[in-house]
């Protein structure tokens, strides 16, 4: 080590002029410099605990919230498709566009620049399709906060995205959509601006129809990629699943267009067609007019939304009949071959009850009496069975229960107590027609279908369950319902019906190569128990094919207006379009191969 | 003479050394050593700061870390020239060189390449030249032949160096790099307060720089900014205190433990700069309060033994040399540190051996070299002597 001397020395300004000795540089000074060093590193060591020990909870929460990127739950709900898997409902994404004009920057500007509102509008007007000037007044001189555009498709939205301006903020969220319109509107219903379930299915299955959705918190880059840790398990959970209707879109289009011209034709109030599976109970179609668009709900009075096939009651008429005489086959009070004597009105209790031409037919076959449609007959006929037996076997048929099934807002038809039943001879003398008691026309479809299928009360249904992904439910469930009838004692009344359609008021619905079995109905429409003149329900159940039923075919229009408003005129013409269409949808073979090839043959 | 005499016993790797390893000092031995150890750890703290960034920018994670190896390369192969040569040869060199790096300096205000509204940048060819640093060690090398005889030597000869730096700070003021400016003023002063200068002119001559700094805070309006959002940073967290927020939220996210190395979050661009600037935020997330105190650590000895050498040297100017290379590292440090941390205004000074970048590479570790050679002259065994004593052999 050099020796080290103290200070310099004081120099005086004599000192200049001599030569200066060599003065080493003390070493003092250099501890000076360390120890300012060290100064300095000792206050950050203090500036780094209190950042790093004291602060250290706080500066972490709040980083992670800057971090951690939430997403709240939407509220989407699932899809709704067809029979076939075409979209009945769905959500889609929309945004809406917020600006904060207080942070609008363009990608490769200086950070600390904040660009006009002009600019950023004339950016975006193209995109928008508005013009500069309204965006521009939208935007006005406010700092942020500003809603720009609503309702905007996910494409425009990527645009925007793309451009990177600071300051753009958008906001996705779901709108339900109707592809098919107001076809399905009747059934499915419709969500309100709220995304309330208004009606239909949304109301009655809205909590199957709400996706699983959950509140995720994501660690994640400042590009949002996000970071694996500190995930909950089923984070990234989503599901894709579809609630599927029984209905056939195409079906349901030429029901709703055939219902709908015939009810304007006819200037009725309104009109339903049923189309259904008797084997498991499905609905192919359930058309109803008029209708609403889902869109556009707001258009319509709300009286339409709900479905009144479904929720109205109504007296069936004669199209009850093949019903009643099932019912006397499968007691034995009546034989298959026998005959009942047509005086054309007969009085019961005092009542006087007439056939709907006040004409006698005479004696005829239990085929001819529905062919005829006569009531008379059908009271004689019914008088065989007790009535006490009688009551058992409509309340057996479910018509005062609520049936079991899946639409929305379906209700119990109406029957007279027992007691009444029993001690009134006019009850089941008007039953026995279809008078007297009510049902929906889902109901009717029903009791038809128990004819059809050989004798089970299948229970209607128009959904087939929530499918994951493109699958589809499989095309039948198995054999269903409750036994009430003999299937003999079926196929014997749907002999007699297919001789309706072949010979009797169900002609118009006869179709070459088909067998096809029916019952026309024109009912008198009661209000508080009395009967309304010139009110009538015209409607025309049919099955089909007749040796081994698949479908029921239900056809009720409510106030026809005109002289020759009946069941043959007003329902089975559209029953007919219906069945021709269903015919060739569910390729069904014919199954009179001797009289289609004679039929060609002779054309 | 000693060289002459072992080579050939000498392993390979001694063999280029300029004195044989087993007459190194202690403090040289250590200094090179944490120098090795403080460019490896740098390597890894870049590779985890800007692999991410690297990838989502460049395409390639190891963008940022093999060009990094590149200029570590050269500037270890610099370090060794620095080793290797004279110290009487550098502090001839120091004048013209820096007078040179004025020259270059100014250039930048001219043809500079504008990065964030500050020319710092030559650009020739594929290299980017930054005067600023690679000034910095003939700063520190004639600021050691001005003040080692500050009382002997012509006052026209104080006032053409003195007015040289003047020049050189204002130079870099005007590009302007307020943080580099100000760490060769603190070089300058603190140089002089190891030179003995004075208390009264060294106290003078702070008030005025303090002045100057003040003036340019007050005429710049970005300077007035970073000062303002300094004071209160959460003010604006997402516009002129951004990134001083974003430093703050990783160093205090680390704790005391720290997340892990390679686990830092705000290195996945949230903090700005994080491979040059705030390279220290993303260590310190990593490795939490334990880690910045060995780091904090790790300088104090860097200066302690600094002071050592420079108390060892025989001349003045190699005294001076060792301090003022001391401070310039450490010092630099300090002040990354500090602006990573928030505590004093200023930012765009890189962390010695760690930051990414070849022009401060270069500048550090050629600093390094000297430090080291200091404490090789002072055993008397290199250096000036033996020098004298070889040219007279060969003559």
């Amino acid at each position: 080590m050099p020796a080290l001397k103290g200070r310099s020395p004081r120099r005086s300004r004599q000192d200049r002029r001599r030569v200066i000795p060599f003065a080493p540089v003390p070493a003092h000074r250099m501890w000076w410099v360390f120890l300012i060093l060290c100064f300095g590193l000792t206050g950050l060591v203090g500036r780094m605990a209190w950042l790093q020990v004291f602060q250290a909870p706080e500066l972490e929460a709040r980083a992670r919230s800057l971090q951690t990127h939430r997403t709240k739950p939407l509220g989407t709900r699932r899809s709704i498709v067809d029979r076939t898997g075409r979209l009945v409902a769905l959500d889609e994404e929309r945004f809406r566009l917020w600006a904060h004009p207080r942070y609008f920057n363009f990608p490769g500007d200086d950070p600390g620049l904040i660009r006009k509102p002009v600019d950023v509008a004339r950016k975006l007007s193209g995109v928008l399709a508005l013009p500069m000037a309204e965006l521009v007044d939208r935007l006005g001189d406010r700092a942020s906060g500003v809603k720009l555009a609503e309702g905007m498709d996910p494409e425009t939205a990527a645009n925007i995205r793309q451009m990177g301006i600071s300051g753009l903020d958008l906001e996705a969220y779901p709108q339900r959509v109707y592809p098919q319109g107001s076809l399905f509107a009747n059934v499915v219903g419709f969500l309100n601006q709220d995304r309330e379930p208004q009606a239909g299915m949304e109301q009655s299955r809205h909590q199957d129809l709400l996706r699983h959705e959950q509140a995720r918190s994501l660690r994640r880059g400042a590009d949002g990629t996000p970071l694996p840790d500190d995930l909950a398990p089923g984070t990234f959970y989503g599901d894709d699943l579809k609630l599927q209707l029984t209905l056939d879109a195409r079906l349901q289009e030429l029901a709703v267009n055939a219902l709908a011209a015939q009810v304007k034709e006819w200037k009725a109030k309104k009109g339903v067609a049923i189309v259904m599976d008797v084997t498991n109970g499905e609905l192919l179609a359930l058309a109803s007019t008029p209708t609403y668009d889902p869109n556009t709900y707001w258009k319509f009075p709300p009286a339409r939304f709900r479905e009144w096939s479904v929720q109205d009651l109504y007296e069936p008429g004669s199209t009850f009949k093949p019903i009643n005489l099932a019912v006397a086959l499968q007691e034995g009070v009546i034989e298959p071959e026998g005959k009942v004597n047509d005086t054309g009105s007969l009085q019961v209790g005092g009542w006087p009850i007439s056939n709907h031409d006040r004409k006698g037919n005479g004696v005829i076959d239990y085929p001819t009496v529905l062919q005829v449609s006569s009531n008379v007959a059908m009271v004689k006929t019914m008088r065989h069975l007790d009535p006490s037996v009688y009551w058992d076997w409509l309340s057996r048929l479910g018509i005062d229960a609520t049936p079991d099934t899946d639409l929305p807002g379906a209700v119990a038809g109406q029957l007279k107590s027992k007691e009444q039943f029993v001690a009134q001879p006019i009850e089941p003398a008007t039953a026995a027609f279809g008078q007297g008691f009510s049902l929906t026309p889902l109901k009717l479809a029903q009791l038809h279908a128990v004819i059809a299928n050989g004798g089970r009360l299948v229970s209607p249904h128009i959904t087939r369950g929530l499918r994951a992904g493109e699958a589809l439910a499989p095309p039948r469930a198995p054999m269903s319902g409750q036994q009430l009838l003999r299937p003999d004692v079926t196929r014997i009344v749907r002999g007699w019906m297919e001789s309706v359609v072949d010979q009797g008021s169900g002609k118009g619905a006869k179709t070459p190569g088909y067998r096809i079995g029916g019952k026309t109905g024109t009912a008198q429409k009661a209000l508080n128990g009395i009967y309304l003149s010139g009110a009538k329900i015209c409607s025309f159940v049919a099955n089909l094919p007749v040796d081994n039923p698949r479908f029921v075919v239900v056809v009720v229009v409510d106030e026809p207006k005109g002289e020759h408003a009946y069941g043959s005129t007003v329902a089975v013409p559209v029953a007919k379009q219906i069945i021709d269409g269903l015919l060739v949808l569910e390729k069904i073979p014919p199954s009179k191969n001797n009289e289609t090839q004679l039929e060609s043959a002779n054309g | 003479m000693h060289r002459d005499a072992v080579s050939k016993e000498l392993p390979f790797w001694q063999q280029r050394l300029p004195l044989p390893w087993a007459y190194w000092p202690a403090e040289a031995r250590l200094l090179l050593s944490m120098t090795a150890i403080w460019c490896l750890a740098g390597l890894l703290v870049l590779g985890s700061a800007s692999w991410w960034v690297a990838t989502r920018e460049m395409g390639d994670g190891g963008y940022y870390i093999k060009r990094q190896l590149v200029w570590m390369a050269a500037s270890w192969s610099l370090m060794g020239l620095a080793l290797s040569t004279n110290l009487r040869r550098w502090l001839k060199l120091a004048g013209p060189g820096l007078l040179i790096g004025c020259m270059l300096v100014a250039a930048t205000l001219v043809i500079g390449s504008t990065v964030n509204g500050a020319s710092r940048w030559l650009v020739i060819g594929p290299l980017q030249i930054q005067p600023s640093e690679l000034v910095k060690p003939f700063v520190v090398l004639q600021a050691a032949n001005l003040f080692a005889h500050w009382h002997r030597i012509s006052t026209d000869q104080k006032f053409l160096w003195l007015s040289s730096f003047g020049a050189l700070l204002l130079l870099i003021l005007k590009q302007p790099n307020l943080s580099t400016a100000a760490l060769t003023g603190i070089l300058l002063w603190l140089m002089a307060l190891a030179a003995g200068v004075r208390l009264r002119s060294l106290i003078s001559t702070a008030m005025a720089g303090g002045l100057l700094g003040t003036a340019s805070i007050l005429i710049n309006e970005y300077q007035r900014m970073r000062v303002v959002s300094f004071l209160d940073p959460w003010q604006d967290p997402q516009g002129s205190g951004y990134q001083l927020v974003q430093s703050l939220l990783a160093i205090g996210s680390g704790g005391l433990l720290g997340e892990g190395f390679g686990l830092s979050t705000q290195k996945l661009q949230y903090l700005p700069i994080q491979s040059t600037d705030f390279i220290y935020a993303v260590f310190a997330e990593e490795f939490g309060f334990v880690g910045s105190l060995m780091l904090l650590l790790f300088l104090m000895l860097v200066a302690f033994l600094g002071l050592r050498v420079a108390l060892q040297c025989q001349t003045n100017q190699s005294r001076l040399v060792a301090i003022g290379c001391t401070t310039i590292l450490v010092g630099q440090a300090i002040l990354n540190v500090a602006v990573a941390s928030g505590s004093i205004p200023t930012t765009g000074l890189p962390l010695p051996m760690i930051s990414y970048g070849g022009n401060s590479l270069l500048s550090s570790l050629f600093i390094a070299g000297l430090l080291i050679r200091c404490s090789l002259e002072s055993t008397g065994l290199v250096g000036q002597r033996s020098g004298r004593q070889r040219r007279q052999s060969i003559g």
